[in-house]
């Protein structure tokens, strides 16, 4: 009478599905961790707009409709943004400055932080506008 | 038939053009009738069938909107139902962020306080053999803490971030008064009297709209979610503003520095961290305008210059590098001015805010009042004695300040870069009395009757890096301009 030979295997299913919910929660919460640094405002509108890569280095500055202004999506003052952007233009002057404004910010407010990044020797300048082109 | 379309008698072509005519128009009559059927049902087919589906189309809108209304009288009663947990739930999820803000001006406020304090008894024992004591009014008592931050709800909080922003403005005030006892060498009591107030902002009562709410709709829920994110928002701007206030008295170590000058008898300010002479930094090369070159200044240079040869040919720029293109006289064409202040009691270099610190973000309350005339535009000014510092550019020579009026007085700041120590010469017009300031130091005071160039030539060393300007103008007259021009090196285009 011959014994049975059946072989004891393991069931990798429930490895597999741990694993990709590891995976899944990392993503996750490696997503939540990113500093939100946009303001709420409404976009003015382009239809030329050219589409920038997105990189987490970029230092955005925010003008409300108010004509408050805003650092990485915190308040701050016009004197504090004066200094601000001193430091950055020593410490890494190619760093690229994202603008983020209001279609009814007033546009003095936008010629004077233009001006003033022009006057750190701060060039890489963008402007975040609304373009239904990249929203299809 | 035939003979009809063979006909050449008379009136006959005409007859066929009139058949021609009807049978086209019947043509295309029936054509459009083809092509739009509709046009032949709908008066045809307006029958009782039809006036019983309008009917019914009625009825469902009125019981539509029946049901809107059914829906929305259960809508409110569930809202009124829940307004409480409804109201906890939106105050739990704002209450950490309120929390994190207030925590921090708790922070910011103490650390004020240490630095107001500091100030304060350096001041009062400046003199050791006569110190000074504090008068009550510089001694600002610090807020009790009664409830756990944790425990209070967003409006509490609120109301208890106010009370720390106020508290924060006093102590700050109170280090402004210090220094003013210092430099003007006057006592504590007297200065506490003397100094301006800071800038006290106009916070929204969100405290009491808070608790004032009551959800009855979904828009009243929406608006109440909305006071809570801006309770939030304030909060914010509070902390920064407490943290503009904590750096400008930290010192240059720590503090945004901008321009901090004396009195007006050209003294160099007091010695205490944050109340020195601006930074010195490093800034990066850039290339934007005037051009380098070792500096010949000569006698006849100065001797030579010439207004108009300057107003032709000066350039608007404000950083000075070696690599730069641009050579010759170069004008400053970015401002911020601010003004008007009554020329009585302040004439003659009595001392003003912007003389102890440049605050751009300040407002001072003491500026001139009353209506006026504007001097170019002859329209009504209106002027509240408010005062904001105001960004202006020109693209002349000349520059002219907002709400320009008789006898007055006005400030204008700006910044210059050079990337290395290098000499200029520099040429101002400013009409009537004045005086300038660079890094805190004055160069230059004076009084002319008008508008000239080169009524001042000075010749000054820039630092390497940022260069603060800082210009008093008292105007007595309706009309006024200034301007500042700079040369660099020899060969210039002014010669």
């Amino acid at each position: 009478m011959r014994k049975s030979q059946a072989k004891a295997e393991v069931d990798m299913s429930p490895m597999i599905d741990a694993v990709f919910l590891l995976l899944i929660f990392f993503l996750v919460s490696t997503m939540f961790k990113k500093e939100d640094r946009d303001i709420d405002v409404d976009l003015p509108e382009s239809e030329s707009a050219l589409e920038v890569r997105p990189d987490d280095e970029t230092l955005v500055i925010g003008i409300d409709e108010g004509g408050r202004l805003y650092l990485q999506g915190q308040p701050t003052t016009k004197t504090k943004l004066l200094y601000d952007l001193r430091v950055t233009a020593s410490n890494d002057p190619g760093r690229r400055i994202r603008l983020d404004t209001d279609r009814n910010t007033p546009f003095a407010t936008v010629v004077e932080v233009l001006d003033l990044l022009q006057f750190r020797n701060l060039s890489n300048v963008v402007i975040r506008t609304y373009d239904e082109y990249y929203n299809r | 038939m035939n003979d009809f379309w063979q006909r050449e008698d008379e009136g006959s072509s005409a007859h066929r053009l009139a058949w021609c005519v009807a049978i086209g128009a019947h043509v295309v009559m029936l054509a459009i009738l083809i092509a739009n059927p509709s046009l032949l049902s709908s008066r045809l087919t307006y029958n009782e069938e039809e006036l019983r589906e309008q009917l019914k189309a009625v009825e469902e809108r009125s019981r539509e909107r029946e049901e809107r209304e059914r829906a929305e009288r259960e809508k409110r009663e569930i809202l009124e139902e829940h307004q409480e947990p409804l109201r906890d739930e939106f105050e739990r999820r704002e209450r950490p962020d309120m929390v994190e803000r207030v925590q921090d001006l708790e922070r910011l406020r103490d650390e004020v306080r240490e630095l107001a304090e500091q100030r304060l008894e350096a001041t009062a024992n400046r003199d050791p053999e006569n110190s000074d004591s504090i008068p009550p009014e510089l001694e600002v008592p610090e807020t009790p803490r009664e409830i756990p931050l944790a425990e209070r709800d967003v409006p509490e909080l609120y109301a208890h971030a106010e009370t720390l922003e106020a508290e924060i403005a006093e102590l700050y005030d109170a280090a402004r008064a210090a220094d003013l006892a210092e430099a003007e060498d006057m006592s504590l009591a007297e200065a506490a009297t003397a100094v301006v107030p800071s800038t006290r902002l106009e916070r929204p009562p969100l405290d009491a709209q808070l608790q004032q709410a009551s959800f009855g709709t979904v828009a009243e829920l929406s608006q109440y979610r909305e006071l809570l994110g801006q309770a939030v928002a304030e909060a914010d701007s509070m902390r920064a503003q407490a943290a503009s206030r904590r750096d400008q008295l930290a010192g240059p170590g720590g503090r945004p520095a901008l321009a901090s000058g004396a009195s007006g008898q050209g003294k160099t300010s007091s010695g205490r961290p944050g109340a020195g002479v601006a930074v010195t930094s490093a800034g990066p090369s850039g290339e934007q305008s005037q051009g380098g070159g070792e500096l010949r200044i000569t006698e006849a240079l100065e001797r030579n210059l010439r207004a108009e040869a300057v107003a032709a040919q000066a350039l608007p720029g404000r950083r000075f590098t070696d690599e730069a293109e641009r050579s010759g006289w170069l004008y400053i064409d970015t401002w911020y001015v601010i003004g008007p202040w009554p020329r009585e009691p302040y004439r003659r270099g009595k001392p003003l805010p912007p003389e102890y610190e440049v605050n751009l973000d300040a407002v001072y309350l003491n500026g001139k009042q009353g209506t006026v005339q504007e001097a170019r535009t002859h329209r009504r000014l209106d002027l509240d004695g408010e005062l904001r510092w105001q960004f202006v550019q020109s693209d002349m020579l000349f520059v002219r300040p907002p709400k320009e009026t008789r006898d007055a007085i006005y400030f204008a700041y700006t910044e210059v870069f050079s990337d290395r120590p290098r000499e200029v010469l520099i040429a101002f017009g400013i009409d009537d009395w004045s005086e300038v300031r660079l890094n805190g130091e004055v160069i230059a005071q004076g009084d002319a009757g008008s508008w000239r160039l080169g009524q001042e030539l000075e010749t000054v060393t820039l630092q390497a890096g940022y260069n603060d300007f800082l210009l008093r103008m008292e105007n007595g007259g309706e009309l006024m301009d200034f301007s500042l021009v700079l040369i660099p090196s020899a060969g210039s285009s002014a010669n």
